[in-house]
């Protein structure tokens, strides 16, 4: 009985990560990538995630290893479910719950490397920051720099006024 | 790694898990986020959101939901919203009240601009409500037409306009109203 089979990943800071490959294939970049250059013992190179943010990702895919993949070309207008759930699981709230800074960078690894579902938890995380905030305590919460002119800034508070009378 | 610092390719798929309210608090921070909110993937989600549970949808939207420019898709949601927000202050009430007593169901299309119901029996009178109208129960509850044809029966009615539409004619409503299936001849209503 052989064991299963392994793939060797990369960070950017050249740290090496030997996962499964069902594991790391949560990623559909590397899933791909995989495919195409077919399997060898090469490390995957990933230059724009560091081994801090990698290691986070793969606890993720290691969790959710024997989900069932989304449908590549799944039909838009059957997209509605998954955006619909504001909804986190447990195990997903806890590993999410990090500092801000790790939290766009899992975003933004799990965009890069294409792992739909853990882009989904982390926009799901960040709506739910922003949710029931007025502007300027969004730009608080994430240090936005308001770059509008006081006269622009007047005129886009009066088209949305209605919108905070509820 | 700051908010700020997210590709615009990131922030758009954070703003498409928003609601109507947060699209709308996010935009106002800065002028990247105003811009980005115009996106037309922004407002169908947004818009599928709104009209998950509705069969109607496509009343408002004919054709494929991308064929439709941000602008129109963004004034749709707008308007569903604003139209939940006036229900939901409970104006008009009379909408409510009449439910019962002469067995209707008002079917509501989110998003229709014009919500009509029949407050009579003998001459059928229709209460008008305009929903683009921030509710005062003068100007949302006008009994507009009166049919002197006792044949007809009138059940609720209910309008889904294309929010582009400049404010309609009331005869205009009534004749979109006669075209769909919302008006019905019977005897349900000469009880």
């Amino acid at each position: 009985m052989s064991a299963a089979p392994q793939v060797t990943l990369e960070s950017s800071d050249g740290e090496k990560f030997k996962v499964d490959k069902e594991v790391a294939e949560r990623s559909v970049l590397i899933k791909n990538m995989i495919e195409d250059v077919g399997e060898s013992d090469n490390p995957i190179p990933l230059p724009n995630v560091n081994a801090s943010v990698l290691k986070k990702v793969l606890e993720y895919c290691e969790h959710h290893r024997g989900d069932p993949l989304p449908a590549a070309d799944a039909d838009p207008s059957n997209d509605d479910n998954r955006k619909r759930a504001t909804e986190i699981s447990d195990w997903d709230q806890k590993f999410i719950q990090v500092d801000q800074e790790m939290l766009f960078e899992i975003i933004l690894a799990a965009n890069y490397m294409d792992i739909k579902p853990l882009l989904d938890v982390g926009c799901k995380t960040v709506a739910n920051m922003i949710k029931g905030k007025t502007p300027e305590e969004i730009r608080k919460l994430f240090n936005i720099v308001n770059d509008f002119t006081p006269e622009e800034e007047a005129q886009i508070k009066k088209e949305n006024e209605w919108a905070e009378d509820r | 790694m700051s908010f700020a610092s997210l590709p615009g390719d990131v922030l758009l798929e954070v703003f498409t898990s928003l609601e109507f309210h947060s699209i709308v608090a996010l935009r106002q921070t800065c002028r990247r986020c105003w811009v980005l909110s115009k996106m037309t993937a922004v407002w169908l989600d947004s818009f599928r959101w709104l009209t998950i549970d509705s069969k109607d949808w496509r009343a408002l939207l004919p054709g494929s939901p991308t064929s439709h420019c941000n602008k129109h898709l963004e004034s749709l949601v707008t308007r569903m919203v604003r139209f939940e927000v006036n229900w939901n202050k409970g104006h008009p009430r009379q909408i409510r009240y009449f439910k019962r007593p002469l067995g209707l169901v008002p079917r509501l299309i989110p998003g229709g601009r014009y919500f009509l119901c029949p407050i009579r029996y003998k001459d059928v009178t229709v209460a008008y409500y305009d929903f683009d109208n921030n509710a005062t129960d003068e100007i949302t509850r006008r009994e507009l037409i009166s049919y002197p044809d006792k044949s007809r029966e009138i059940r609720a009615m209910d309008i889904a306009v294309d929010p582009l539409v400049a404010p309609l004619e009331f005869d205009l409503a009534l004749e979109l109203a006669s075209e769909g299936k919302s008006i019905h001849l019977g005897e349900n209503w000469a009880q």
